[in-house]
């Protein structure tokens, strides 16, 4: 009996599992759900990209929402973060002006903490084209940060901050 | 009975001597006939009106013309081979005497077999005296795209039909300003647009500024013959000046490729990146355009002789090379606010120009024009040239 129970614990745990994080916090719920509509969708689809297109706006809530509890929230920050990061990436092949990915810049750039977990997350060779597109993103933004002190030079900007990634080409 | 035989005799030489005039005006002029083709393309030569094609003439070749049927002219080469060729005006004249020597360039080289269309500028002239162009002649050109045959001369009329065959063969029947009437090889009888055909193969053979050249001319069916067209996807419609569109188009392909590698994504520098682009098209001379929503609301490009055809168009069915102005959801107040640091894209709006490929050129180059949270504004279409600096007025007014 104790055996079967030591069993199932872990299948059942993982059952449980989604929703015990998503008790994490007050915005993991609706972060999940977003993060798993986006997954549903095909990037190559041109339905789709409309589809999750019109996502982008309510996306950019989340990831407000998400960036803020997880400042404020020190003990679940790390579990919190993932998620918002995990949103931002399956979002960008249909966040075709990168704006998830400019509002978790501007949340991080306050964060330092959250920057470093983030960068932790997009290190390594092997990375899936969406995370590649939201590494892009972050380092051409983090870049011209550096190159101007925030302010977007009057004239074409670095031309070294560009980031020529191109997730069609890479999927 | 003698003197009536005498004039029966008399009658029947008449008679005689009548038919044999009458067959030597009719013949002696085929005979004497020489034509050059002016055509600056070539011209090709067929079995039949209308027939196969045997091959080509290149620009300045001679010819003896034979008869003429129509529009079409019978004609001999030098090596004895005959068949016939489009000319409908028969206007251009350059006489020759027979005896005159004829040019090499008589012969069918091998580069001049390649066959061109009947639709080219024409033609042979002739040594008889040229009709007046009073009447708009009916010629034959074949459209290579897809394009509406729409039911007047408007984008506001009603769609007959899409030519979506390449081998779609017309013929036009009259003009009314950029709109040719013409004629379907199905017989339907309609209205396509003639500028924006002329842009968008101009902007593929890189000849933006011949086609611009040519759309001043008065004869719209020269305009569409002397270049291939080559449709986009979306209807090309009207709006604007088909030349600057094009320029901007063939601007935004180069930028986004030399200065963002052809990204898929913006990265929030729409309004730059559209700014290079007016620039390397000569739109704009390097003056700061300010951010993306400032190119409607502070009618940037008003000033810049843009107009906006919000009303025809929207994001999906905009000209290619127009310029297409977004609001962002929360733009008024962060105006007002006066936070204008990173991140904005999200606030102040998008720009971004129509490509002709389905794509939208900005600081990227992207698949969907991102209009879900956003209001599209202004459909931007260039008009007045005069407003534009010089460079582009040489080119394109």
């Amino acid at each position: 009996m104790r055996q079967g129970i030591r069993l199932l614990l872990p299948v059942f745990l993982l059952l449980l599992g989604p929703s015990v994080f998503a008790a994490d916090c007050a915005s993991c719920v609706e972060i999940e759900k977003a993060t798993r509509a986006f997954r549903a969708l095909n990037p190559r689809s041109k339905v789709d990209q409309k589809i999750g297109d019109q996502k982008i706006q309510a996306t950019l809530l989340l990831v407000r929402a998400g960036l803020k509890e997880a400042a404020s929230d020190p003990e679940y920050k790390a579990r919190i973060l993932t998620r918002v990061f995990e949103l931002v990436t399956v979002a960008g092949p249909f966040d075709f002006e990168s704006q998830a990915a400019q509002v978790l810049h501007a949340g991080l750039s306050r964060d330092p903490q959250a920057a470093a977990q983030l960068d932790r997350e997009l290190a390594g060779e092997k990375l899936s084209c969406e995370k590649k597109l939201l590494k892009s993103s972050i380092l051409e933004f983090r870049c011209d940060d550096r190159q101007s002190g925030g302010q977007i030079p009057a004239e074409g900007g670095s031309p070294s901050c560009v980031q020529p990634f191109n997730y069609e080409q890479c999927r | 009975m003698r003197p009536v035989k005498r004039n029966e005799t008399a009658g029947r030489i008449l008679q005689i001597l009548g038919i044999w005039a009458a067959f030597i005006s009719a013949a002696v002029p085929a005979l004497a006939l020489t034509g050059t083709v002016t055509s600056r393309i070539g011209l090709n030569i067929r079995q039949s009106p209308q027939g196969k094609i045997l091959g080509a003439l290149p620009a300045g070749a001679s010819v003896t013309i034979l008869s003429r049927q129509g529009n079409w002219l019978r004609i001999r080469l030098r090596d004895g081979r005959q068949g016939y060729i489009w000319n409908p005006n028969n206007a251009n004249v350059a006489s020759r005497d027979e005896k005159t020597p004829a040019k090499k360039s008589d012969r069918l080289s091998p580069a001049a077999r390649q066959p061109v269309s009947d639709e080219q500028p024409v033609t042979v002239a002739s040594t008889r005296a040229a009709p007046s162009r009073t009447a708009a002649p009916a010629r034959d050109y074949v459209v290579n795209g897809n394009y509406r045959l729409r039911a007047g001369p408007g984008v506001n009329q009603r769609v007959i039909t899409t030519l979506s065959d390449g081998r779609t063969k017309l013929s036009v029947l009259d003009q009314n300003g950029d709109w040719l009437k013409v004629k379907t090889t199905g017989g339907k009888v309609g209205w396509v647009h003639s500028a924006s055909a002329t842009e968008a193969s101009a902007c593929i053979d890189g000849r933006c500024a011949e086609a611009a050249k040519s759309s001043v001319r008065d004869d719209a069916a020269d305009i569409l013959a002397a270049t291939r067209i080559k449709a986009s996807r979306v209807a090309l419609g009207g709006g604007g000046n088909a030349c600057v569109r094009s320029e901007i188009l063939r601007a935004a392909k180069q930028v986004v490729a030399s200065k963002y590698g052809n990204r898929s994504h913006s990265k929030g520098l729409c309004a730059l990146g559209v700014r290079q682009i007016l620039d390397r098209a000569g739109v704009n001379n390097g003056a700061g355009l300010g951010h993306a929503v400032d190119y409607h609301s502070k009618g940037i490009l008003k000033r810049k002789g843009f107009v906006n055809k919000i009303g025809q168009y929207n994001a999906y069915n905009a000209p290619p090379g127009a310029i297409l102005v977004f609001r962002g959801p929360y733009t008024d107040s962060y105006l007002r606010s006066g936070r204008m640091s990173r991140p904005y894209g999200n606030y102040v709006g998008h720009v971004t120009v129509k490509g002709d490929d389905g794509r939208y050129y900005t600081d990227g180059r992207t698949s969907s024009p991102a209009v879900a949270n956003r209001t599209l504004v202004g459909v931007y279409v260039p008009d007045d040239v005069s407003k534009m600096p010089s460079s582009i007025q040489r080119k394109c007014k």
